[in-house]
Formats: structure tokens, sequence, C-alpha cells
């Protein structure tokens, strides 16, 4: 019995040591002391999560995944504020809008020591085409030829005139990959940039792992080593961030951020109105929900303050105008009034609609959308409006309300809007991939077409201006509430630079100890 | 024994075959395709629709079973649609931590339920077989989600003790083993008990306790080796539904393994991947299951001569 109880210590004794030592002394090791600033630091992502390392790779569309490109490459131009600035390009040219030149910097090295040249943005461009269905595709497709002037200069053509074409190449997934490192090592070789950090290790839909490039042309990390994690489960995040083993989260639940933000010795916040519009959008082939009258019933009944309050915890920014454009997009028009919550005037529309009792069906993905389903259902019912609610995921939402084929009547659900106004051909345009009220109007899909070959800004903003309008007066969508985010930090993170889209940018992001 | 092996081997295939088939049947009847989450802003009609042939979406669902059976016969699981990486790597990276949480696992689930089971075993009728009883009863009812973000809790957020969540050195994996572990030990523990129950009722032990043999080595010698068939099936099934990885394990614990990659493959509709998964962890699970097996030869000499014997009579099942 004593050795059975001897060995039963021994092991109880290696498993102790095995579990608990590591745990005591690993995580310190980074740390370089008070006043100091950390090597590392570990950022818990957003749910989009980082399938793959490659702007050409159709899963490449996140915005966790921008970020992390935004680290590891450079674009040819960088957007601020709807202005261009250089970044790998000192200089660009058109005279046409049709016909662009860029200059190249000389002193700019890849991750594996080859120089950028002009061949690389044309390997770049020829390669994103190749790719449809990834968000690099979206970006360069309309180039229809790339040309190597000489080894710094090179000239990109369009299809046709577009305007809005240095906000596309702003855009972190139109980075540009080297051309010998993707052709050697298809798989791999797309994670060379000429960023101001490499990857030392990554696993898809997991983490990855940077370090900063001591050889980057531009103005270096201060931190040394980032990784950048997904963490599936909510309230494990706030734990990790509360042990100090994550410094930065982008994803905290809405529930913590009152908890957070009553812990300023702890956290700093950041928030965030991020750029895309949850709504209501009408089927408009729908026999019902194509009846205009319909369509002012619902929106003279919702309630937004209702439906920030109770589904995002007050976390939303409520929706104030009767435009149905991203919450930044340039050329908002703001002049359009809000369509506003009364009762009586939803009763009047109805009697005046095709509706006679039957129940609509809402389609809704995604739970806090759900949940706004959920108010909005409270809501018509108020008014008389029988619903149902579809609940789905994603891919069902896109195979359920598709603008060739749309099965849906009513859709509670979110889009990215972009910060060009042409982005918005998205929801708007026939066919665009998030034209849930599959509407179509000759009219406005004329004008996208004309804004985009306008220069002068202030056309331009007339264009799409009067897009709005009409869109505010056949009301296929109902714009609803942008949400907010926080960015919850470990007390003494800096360096974090929010963008107007999702695509923060966490190059020169630091922690001072 | 070697046919005996092989013979096993072989049933793969049509479990293989039976499997896949499910899967490519009912990711069809899903709504929604992988290409569905690819379309973007700037794309045309004729782009979805040439990607919608690149994924031979336009074909019925027989056609892209059978191209990727044929892949699968040369020995190819594919490419993820969605990521466009190798499902054989994908998967690969993410099995060690698998495997290894498993390992880990199923040892704290077998270091804990076979004493415990013995001790209620011995004092059959008794408080202690009643608490034990309970003990197991909380094990098995508990989710292991609630269970799992208890533990965070307690361990990773009050205490400090262990890391919340990750694959970060050994001290990552006690939370997570330590939750799986549980429910693998209240069930191996109620097999334990039964079938020392049913030994330590036989006349052998009678006449060795008659012959003055000490209880402990009666019960060690004698009476577990004896019950051990079953408790080694229960470790066995144990193991291999860890080796099919825990989706709601990994989720609280950020765990990267191969439960979370085959719910998200599902849930993208990447119909390659989710099959690939799925037909390896099959694998994996025939395999555990031959090794009980094999093992039950080495606890049982009567399985080994009919192993022995070239399986002329049926083996003994547990």
């Amino acid at each position: 019995m004593k050795r059975v109880k001897l060995v039963l210590a021994v092991i109880l004794s290696v498993l102790a040591c095995f579990f608990l030592l590591p745990g005591c002394g690993g995580e310190k090791g980074d740390e370089t002391g008070t006043g100091t600033i950390r090597d590392e630091l570990v950022v818990i992502i957003d749910n989009t999560k980082i399938a793959v390392l490659d702007p050409h790779n159709p899963a490449a569309s996140s915005s966790s995944t921008a970020w992390a490109f935004h680290m590891i490459y450079d674009t040819l131009v960088k957007e601020e504020d709807g202005q261009f600035y250089p970044d790998l390009a000192t200089s660009w040219n058109t005279d046409d809008w049709k016909h662009f030149t860029f200059q190249l910097r000389d002193d700019v090295y890849f991750h594996n020591g080859e120089k950028l040249t002009a061949d690389d943005v044309v390997f770049t461009v020829e390669r994103a085409k190749e790719n449809p269905g990834s968000a690099g595709y979206d970006k360069l497709a309309i180039v229809e030829s790339a040309r190597a002037i000489d080894e710094h200069t090179v000239e990109l053509v369009l299809e046709s005139v577009n305007v809005e074409f240095l906000w596309y190449l702003s855009d972190p997934r139109a980075s540009i990959l080297n051309r010998e490192a993707v052709e050697a090592d298809p798989d791999k070789g797309t994670w060379i940039g000429t960023g101001a950090w490499t990857v030392s290790e990554f696993a898809s839909n997991e983490y990855v792992v940077l370090e900063a490039n001591e050889n980057y042309w531009g103005e270096k990390p201060k931190t040394k080593k980032m990784t950048l994690k997904y963490v599936a489960e909510e309230s494990t995040r706030l734990m990790q961030l509360e042990n100090g083993e994550a410094q930065v989260c982008f994803s905290i639940n809405a529930n913590d951020y009152s908890y957070v933000e009553s812990q300023p010795d702890k956290f700093v916040t950041y928030s965030f109105t991020t750029n895309n519009n949850s709504f209501i959008a009408f089927n408009m082939n729908d026999p019902i929900c194509g009846d205009i009258n319909f369509r002012k019933a619902v929106a003279h009944a919702i309630d937004r303050e209702a439906m920030v309050a109770s589904a995002f915890n007050g976390y939303g920014e409520v929706n104030t105008l009767g435009t149905f454009w991203g919450y930044r997009t340039e050329f908002k028009n703001t002049d359009i009034p809000i369509i506003p919550r009364d009762l009586d005037k939803a009763k009047e529309y109805l009697a005046q609609s095709k509706y006679n009792g039957e129940t609509i069906e809402i389609v809704s993905a995604i739970p806090d959308l759900i949940k706004t389903a959920q108010i909005v259902q409270a809501q018509l019912a108020e008014v008389g409006i029988k619903t149902t609610i579809k609940e789905t995921d994603p891919p069902g939402m896109s195979a359920y309300a598709s603008y060739a084929d749309n099965k849906a009547q009513m859709i509670v659900y979110t889009a990215s809007c972009g910060l060009n106004g042409g982005s918005m051909k998205a929801l708007l345009y026939p066919y665009g991939s998030s034209n849930r009220a599959s509407y179509n109007n000759e009219e406005v899909a004329r004008l996208f077409d004309l804004a985009v070959t306008q220069p002068d800004p202030k056309e331009r903003e007339a264009t799409y201006h009067r897009i709005q309008e009409i869109v505010a007066e056949e009301l296929p969508y109902i714009n609803l509430l942008n949400t907010v985010f926080l960015v919850c930090c470990a007390k003494g993170v800096d360096g974090l630079k929010l963008s107007n889209l999702a695509f923060h940018d966490l190059t020169y992001m630091y922690m001072v100890e | 024994m070697l046919r005996y092996i092989v013979r096993r081997l072989l049933w793969l295939i049509p479990v293989i075959i039976l499997v896949s088939l499910a899967i490519y049947i009912l990711m069809d009847l899903a709504p929604g395709t992988v290409i569905d989450s690819l379309i973007t802003e700037q794309m045309t009609p004729e782009d979805i629709e040439k990607l919608r042939q690149e994924y031979d979406l336009d074909k019925p669902v027989i056609y892209r079973y059978g191209k990727y059976m044929w892949g699968l016969l040369h020995g190819d699981l594919g490419r993820s649609q969605v990521t466009g990486i190798s499902v054989w790597e994908s998967f690969m990276t993410r099995f060690p931590a698998t495997l290894k949480l498993s390992l880990v696992s199923v040892v704290i689930g077998t270091v804990l339920a076979i004493p415990i089971g013995i001790f209620a075993a011995r004092r059959a009728g008794t408080i202690w077989d009643n608490l034990t009883t309970g003990f197991t009863l909380i094990g098995q009812s508990m989710p292991s989600f609630w269970l799992g973000l208890l533990l965070l809790i307690a361990f990773a957020y009050k205490i400090q003790l262990f890391p919340a969540g990750g694959y970060r050195g050994p001290s990552s994996y006690v939370l997570p083993a330590v939750t799986s572990a549980l429910m693998m030990t209240a069930l191996t523990a109620r097999q334990t008990r039964s079938s020392m129950l049913e030994v330590l009722r036989a006349d052998y032990l009678r006449t060795a306790r008659a012959k003055g043999v000490p209880e402990r080595l009666v019960i060690r010698r004698h009476a577990l080796k004896n019950a051990w068939i079953p408790i080694l099936t229960t470790i066995g099934m144990g193991m291999s539904r860890f080796l099919a990885g825990s989706a709601v394990i990994e989720t609280v614990f950020s765990w990267p393994g191969i439960g979370r990659l085959t719910v998200e493959a599902v849930s993208q509709r990447d119909v390659t991947l989710a099959c690939g998964c799925v037909i390896l962890t099959c694998i994996l699970y025939v395999i555990v299951l031959l090794i009980v097996d094999l093992l039950y030869a080495f606890v049982d000499p009567r399985i080994k001569a009919q192993y022995a014997s070239g399986g002329r009579r049926r083996k003994v099942t547990a």
C-alpha cells in the first residue's frame, strides 16, 4: 500500500510541475518592466476570423483579414478621410480617369529580400483578375490592362472611366504581392509583402503571429511581435483580457461593455460605429411588399430606439435620416427627412395597401439581427401586421434572398457599405451582391453609371443625392441603425488607428507598461 | 490476428462511402451553397455563373459526389472550397491539438474513473456507493459548455491558476481536459462499478478470499482483470469521441481542434472540407476501436486464442 501511495505521490508531483509551473512563468517572459514598451501584444480579433493570407482568395473578405493585410502588405496609395496619399507609389497621374500612371518608390523590399518593381504590380493586377469572388478581384477587376513602363513606373488602363478608382487601390485587399514568391509557392508565397510586419506563423481561422519587419522602408513598429487570434467564446474573451493573456479585444460581448467602461483603471476603450447599415429590405417583386403603401406603413410603425436598446444593449447609432446610404459613405444626402414613427399614419397606409391580414415572412440571420427582427415583429403587430420569422445563417440568407431569385418577403439584415458612393451599388443596382430587395430602377442604375464618370465632386454629389432621393421615395429599404462596437484594450495600449470602415490599422499599436 | 485486422480495416470502405454520400446529400439539401459567401460587390451575373460552374454547382449532386470519390480513390481529399487550403493540411494542422487533448482527457478520465468505480463496487449499497453514483450522475448530466465556463470562471478568472483558453503550453490543457474527462469519468466509473459488481460475486473470488489472499490482491489480480473488457470498451469509446473533436469544448476554451473545423466547414457549406474531416474522423474512430479490440487479447487469453484460431469463432464482444 505504501508503495502505491509513493507512486501516486510521484505521479501527482510530476503532473503538478508539468501543468502549474509553465502557467506561472510563461506569460511574464515578454514583459519589459514599468514604463517600457511591451514586446508582444495579443489581439483578440472580431467574429470575422482570418481564413487565408491571400488578398486574391475569396475567403479573404473579412474585416479582420484586412487588419492583417494592413500590417503585412502595402498598397499603391492610402486613403484618409477621403483624401489619397502616396504609399508604394510616390506619385500618380491621369488625364482621363481611364489611363493611370504610377511612379513607384525605389527603396522598397519584400520580406523575402526581393526589390519591389512595376512587374510586381502587373502581376498583382493580373492575379486578382483571375480570381473572381475575391475582394482583390472586386477592387482590381475594372483594370483592363497593366503594363510596366520601366522598373518603377506602371500604367493601369481601366475598362471604362472611373473616378473612384483610387478608393479601390487604397483598399488593403488591393495590396501588392511579389511575383517570385507567389510563383515559387502559390500557398505561402502570398504571405510575403512589403509591409511593416512579417508572418511568422499562421493557422487558418485561428491565429496569425506577426513579427516586426526590421527592414521596413517606412516607420518601424514599436512592438516586436503581435498575435491576432480568434477566440470563439465571448465570455472567454473578456477573461483573457482581464487575465492579461490578451491586451486588445475587438469582440467583447455588448453585455460586458458597461462593465469594461466602468473600469478605467484597467481598460482603455475606443468606440467605433460601423459604416454598415442594419436594415429592413422589402422584396420589391412580392405582391404585398412591392406595394409602396405597405412599405410606408412599416416605416411609420417601427421604433428604432427600442431596437437599439433591446437588441444592441444601447450600443447602436439610431438612424435619423431618410436616406439609405452608408453611415460615413461620401456624398450622403442629409436633407432627406426620416419617416417618423406614427402608428395612426401606419394604419392609414396599411388600409390603402394590398395587405389583407396575411402573415408576412421576415427572414433574418445573425443573433443580434434576429433579435431586431423579433422587435420589428412586435412593433408591426401593433398596427395589425401579422408576421413570422424565418431564421437562417449567412449562406442561407444569400440563397434565400438573392437578387435574381428572391424567396423572401421582408428581410432584416445588414450589408457592407463602402466609403465611396459607388459601393452602394451592391445594394441598389440590379444584380448587386447585397441587393436583398431585388430593387431594379433603371434611372438609379443609370445615375450610378454616370457618377463614376464625373470627376467634378459637385456634379458627382448631385448625382448621388438624386439616387438617394429616388430610393427614399421608393423605399426598398428602411435604414434602422449602425452598430457601435467597443474596442477594449488593457490600460497603456495606444497607437490603434480606427478606420472609417472596419479596416482598422494595428500596425503601430503598442502598450506602455 | 492479421486477417482479423485486415477484415476490420476493409469495413472502412463501405463506411466511408456511406458517410461521404450522406454528407454530400445533406449539405446539398441545406439552403445556400459555398458560393453564396463568395459573391462580392463587383461580380456580374456572368461571374457568378462562372463560379457556379467552377464548383460544379450547375451539375447534379451525384456528379459532384462521384468526382469527389474519384479524387479520394487517388488519395486526394481535395481542397477547401472556401480557403483553397488542402483538406489534409487543414485537418493535420488541427489534429495534433485534438490528439493531445484527447490523450490527456482519457488519462485523467481513466485515472479518476477506475478507483471510483472499484470503490463504489466494494461498498455497494452503502452511503459511499450512493454518493459516487450521485457524482457520476452529475458528471453525466452536466452540459460540457456550462461546466467549462464554471471552471474558467473559477480557475482562470478568479484564481488565475490556468489560462482562459488557447493552446499554449501544458497548463492550457488542464481545464479543457478536465471538462472533457469528467463526462468520461462518469461513464467509465459506472461501467467499472457494474463490471466489478458482477465479478466480485463470482465463486473464484470467494475461493481466493477463503484461501487467505489479501483483499487488495483479490481486487487487483483477480477481480479487475476479469472486469477489464467492458471498462476498456468504454475508455475506447471515450477516446474515439474525443478524437472526433468536441466543437463545444473547443469553442469554450479556444482550442484549435477538428471539431470546430468540421462545424465551420458545414456552416460555410464547404462540402469538401466537411466531408474530408468526417472521413478522417471515421478512420480514426475505426482505428481506435480496432486497437481496443486488440487490447482485449492482452487482457483476456480466451480472446487471444480466438484471434489465433483465425477468427473461426466469433470473438466475444463487450
